[in-house]
């Protein structure tokens, strides 16, 4: 679960604290594993759906 | 990459002759490439996300997915069957408008469209099989069948791309004698301009279409409908588009860097900044005076340019002074464009993190109804964001069209009578466009 | 080498498209003429039930067509576009209305909806190929020159031979569509639309080659070299080829054999193509640019050929799998005649 704010964080010092190929392709790495493992993570199919229980009345503002 | 070597100024390959009508040639362009880009968002996005929902579907065998995956592919399909024709549009122009372009540069990177166009293919049979294989196909096979859809999704866009960058980090031929020569193609399609963008384009892609459907089920979300159907298309496209949108702000810091890199009088535009300049400042918002070369009205950030644009705060920016005056790009409308854009993408970003630290602490969507509005204007101004993006690269890049080589007045037809093709070409997108929306329209109100 | 290789690449891509393209719009004829809302329902409903899987896939040959031009032949490229711009221009707004009105009647609501978008559809089917016959007929009668819009506006691409070849094309194409069509009807077990189709596909198949006899005299008048190109050596070859296959089909046709003729049919129109070339050869813009002077240098020739001969190697067996689903029924939606689709819809919005 961590992991994916970690790959975030190093993918970000990756890509703003250097210039090289190498260094970009890395961050970009992180960075995409970040996207793909939080999708992951969020749309968790035993979450979904199990949203309407405590939800506030629809109407009010 | 060594730098290109330009002996004399480029003739025109097909001879030249008169060219009356270069700004319908350009508005048609924009427009067409307007029309088109939004549309390439889903190519690029959609697939993913349908492919995703159908993957919860084959892991749970809950038919609710499948429900949501059948219906989005559908979708999927006619955006992609509209973005045929839109796409199939500026391939003509390429040579209706361009002639002398094509003529002169078709040689240098048409291995390139010569590449997407193997791509569009791919993605066009395997768009088909999916979308009309859900019933007599195994759920696996079917599900395979998605995964090329993807891949020549994101092929697709690079090999587009590719030739984007090129034009702006030109490369792979000699001028000689006015003449394109010893073209060197594949080195043409690897140039420096073309990671970048082709990272922030395919991020855009999935914060687009992302908060585009987001958009459609936030709506329902707020009329009330909390079913596992609506609360499935929310999670899946915000997560898409939530994690895509500060991604993206950090792919765009590499984009400006790589532009103050290799086109500094672009980011001189983008910025309005004058003179050379050490220790610049950011200015936000306020309009660039041509008589003056300032910015008036704007707030001005000291040092911040140096720092976001060379990570220093006392580094030296070049200014529009650096090239005479013909050189130079309209400023405001880059200016404009640019600053709309990093708005608009810094916004989605906070949007984003909002999303993903609620569902960090408490495992669920945040309750405002804020939130879900916010969500709801979140897809039109993705939109924006993304063609005020185009915009700041592409009239960025004038007056060249090929950045340094080529001017774009050379480029153009010289046909005239553009204007009746212009009116006509409004009026079409303009009843494309009604049709498509009224279609997604009766699409999202089926649910 | 190289250029010849380019150019069979590029006639690869014409023909695919003038089969496969040229059907799609010649369904879209007989979606036109296919009659009224309940008449023509059933003729509508067949085709829409046999284009949606493959149109877009078959749109994209001329894709191909003009990448493959633009890189390797760029002169001809920039040549061909700014002198034929009219045509062009007309046939790309007829792509728009083709492909966004067919893929958005098939999300229409109402019968109402359905018949505007199909008379887009349909009326766009015409359009395009004759505007891209025609713009073929002002290269093959060398009325396109080298240079940026150099080229007469209008008799470029309005004179005899472009006229022949942009009615040939839509005529063609009906013929193709039907003779697909119904086969297409056979495997969806509808016995009335094969003998409708079956009609369409002689009638259409006679008319074709009655028009390509009648336009060799056009041609003769019109484009003596062309005229010469078709009637000697390797070009009368194709045209000979051309019209045994033709004459085939229709035997074909008229005996129920509706699987084999689509290929024949096929046969019949990659000759007349590769008449076409070698017709003109060596120009590639007749009467002044010859196919070596207008080819790219060999290093992008050779980039080509290699990035297409990799793209090969995924496209064709995609391409195969399409086509092989499609013939055996596994894209096959449910038949339904497209007036029919709307009789309970209709009802629902009234209540």
């Amino acid at each position: 679960m961590k992991w994916i704010l970690a790959a975030a964080l190093v993918g970000v010092v990756l890509m703003v604290a250097f210039e090289s190929p190498l260094t970009r392709v890395l961050g970009l790495l992180c960075l995409f594993g970040f996207i793909v493992g939080g999708v992951f993570l969020i749309a968790d199919p035993d979450l979904l759906g199990k949203e309407e229980e405590g939800m506030p009345d629809d109407r009010s503002p | 990459m060594v730098d290109l070597v330009v002996a004399q100024a480029l003739s025109e390959t097909l001879g030249g002759g008169p060219q009356p009508d270069l700004l319908e040639a350009r508005q048609m362009q924009a427009l067409s490439l307007a029309v088109h880009i939004p549309l390439v968002c889903f190519g690029i996005a959609f697939p993913a996300m349908f492919l995703f929902v159908e993957g919860l579907y084959l892991r749970t065998g809950d038919e609710t997915f499948k429900r949501l995956a059948v219906k989005w592919s559908k979708v999927a399909l006619t955006l992609f069957a509209v973005g045929v024709v839109t796409g199939t549009i500026l391939s003509f122009e390429f040579g209706l408008l361009w002639p002398e372009f094509m003529a002169s540069f078709g040689q240098v990177f048409g291995i390139a469209f010569a590449l997407e166009g193997i791509s569009f293919f791919v993605e066009a049979i395997f768009m088909a099989i999916y979308v009309y294989g859900w019933q007599r196909l195994s759920p696996r096979v079917h599900f395979l069948t998605g995964i090329p859809i993807v891949i020549s999704g994101f092929a697709g866009s690079f090999n587009v791309i590719a030739v984007n960058g090129w034009m702006n980090d030109p490369g792979g031929f000699d001028v000689v004698g006015g003449r394109v020569v010893d073209p060197r193609p594949w080195e043409a399609m690897f140039n420096d301009a073309m990671a970048h963008e082709v990272f922030h384009m395919y991020l855009a892609g999935y914060v687009v279409a992302g908060f585009i459907v987001a958009g459609v089920y936030s709506a329902a979300w707020l009329r009330g409908r909390r079913d596992k159907y609506v609360h499935t298309a929310l999670v899946v496209t915000l997560s898409f588009a939530c994690l895509a949108a500060p991604v993206q702000v950090i792919v765009g810091d590499w984009a400006a860097r790589s532009v103050t890199q290799r086109q500094p009088v672009k980011l001189a535009a983008f910025e309005g900044l004058a003179h050379t300049t050490k220790g610049a400042s950011f200015t936000i918002g306020g309009v660039f005076d041509e008589d003056e070369q300032r910015v008036r009205w704007g707030i001005e950030i000291p040092h911040l340019l140096s720092l976001l644009a060379e990570h220093d705060p006392n580094a030296t920016i070049t200014g529009l002074d650096s090239v005479p005056p013909e050189d130079r790009p309209p400023v405001n409308v880059v200016r404009f464009a640019f600053q709309t854009m990093v708005g608009i993408g810094t916004g989605l970003a906070l949007l984003g993190a909002v999303f993903f630290l609620t569902w960090w602490r408490r495992r669920r969507l945040p309750r405002s109804r804020w939130f879900f509005r916010a969500v709801v204007a979140a897809g039109p101004l993705a939109l924006v964001a993304l063609i005020a993006g185009w915009i700041t690269t592409e009239v960025g890049r004038q007056p060249w069209i090929v950045y340094e080589v080529m001017r774009t007045e050379q480029a153009v037809t010289s046909a005239d009578g553009l204007e009746t093709g212009y009116v006509a070409l409004v009026l079409v997108y303009l009843a494309l466009a009604s049709g498509v929306l009224w279609m997604l329209r009766r699409l999202a109100r089926q649910g | 080498m190289l250029p010849e290789i380019c150019l069979a690449l590029a006639m690869v891509g014409i023909t695919a498209y003038a089969v496969l393209g040229s059907a799609d719009f010649g369904a879209g004829f007989w979606d036109l003429t296919a009659g009224g809302a309940r008449r023509g329902g059933r003729v509508r409903g067949m085709v829409q039930h046999a284009m949606s899987p493959v149109w877009e896939a078959n749109h994209v040959w001329l894709i191909f067509v003009l990448v493959v031009v633009w890189t390797a032949f760029p002169v001809a490229f920039g040549s061909i576009f700014s002198t034929l711009s009219i045509p062009l221009f007309l046939a790309a707004l007829g792509i728009i209305f083709r492909g966004a009105a067919f893929a958005l009647r098939g999300q229409a609501g109402t019968i109402r909806e359905a018949r505007v978008l199909g008379a887009l559809f349909a009326s766009s089917s015409v359009l395009i190929p004759f505007c891209l016959g025609a713009a073929i007929g002002g290269i093959a009668s060398g009325r396109v020159p080298v240079g940026n819009a150099t080229g007469d506006v209008w008799s470029s691409w309005l004179n005899p031979t472009s006229v022949l070849i942009g009615v040939l094309g839509v005529v063609t194409g009906a013929h193709l569509a039907a003779v697909f069509l119904a086969a297409d009807s056979r495997r969806a077990g509808q016995e009335d639309l094969v003998h409708a189709f079956r009609t369409r596909a002689l009638g259409s198949g006679v008319l074709a080659g009655a028009l390509a006899l009648a336009g060799l005299l056009v041609v003769r008048s019109d484009a003596r070299a062309l005229f010469d190109g078709l009637t000697s050596g390797a070009g009368l070859a194709c045209v000979l080829v051309s019209g045994a296959a033709g004459v085939g089909t229709l035997v074909l046709v008229a005996r129920g054999r509706h699987e084999p003729a689509r290929f024949v049919a096929a046969v019949s129109v990659a000759a007349i193509v590769a008449g076409w070339a070698f017709a003109q050869r060596p120009y590639l813009l007749p009467p002044e640019l010859t196919l070596d002077e207008a080819a790219a240098p060999d290093a992008t020739l050779a980039a080509v050929l290699a990035g297409l001969g990799i793209g090969a190697v995924i496209l064709v067996p995609s391409l195969w799998l399409l086509y092989r689903l499609v013939l055996r029924g596994v894209l096959d939606q449910r038949f339904e005649p497209l007036d029919q689709r709307f009789t309970t819809l209709d009802k629902d919005e009234r209540r």
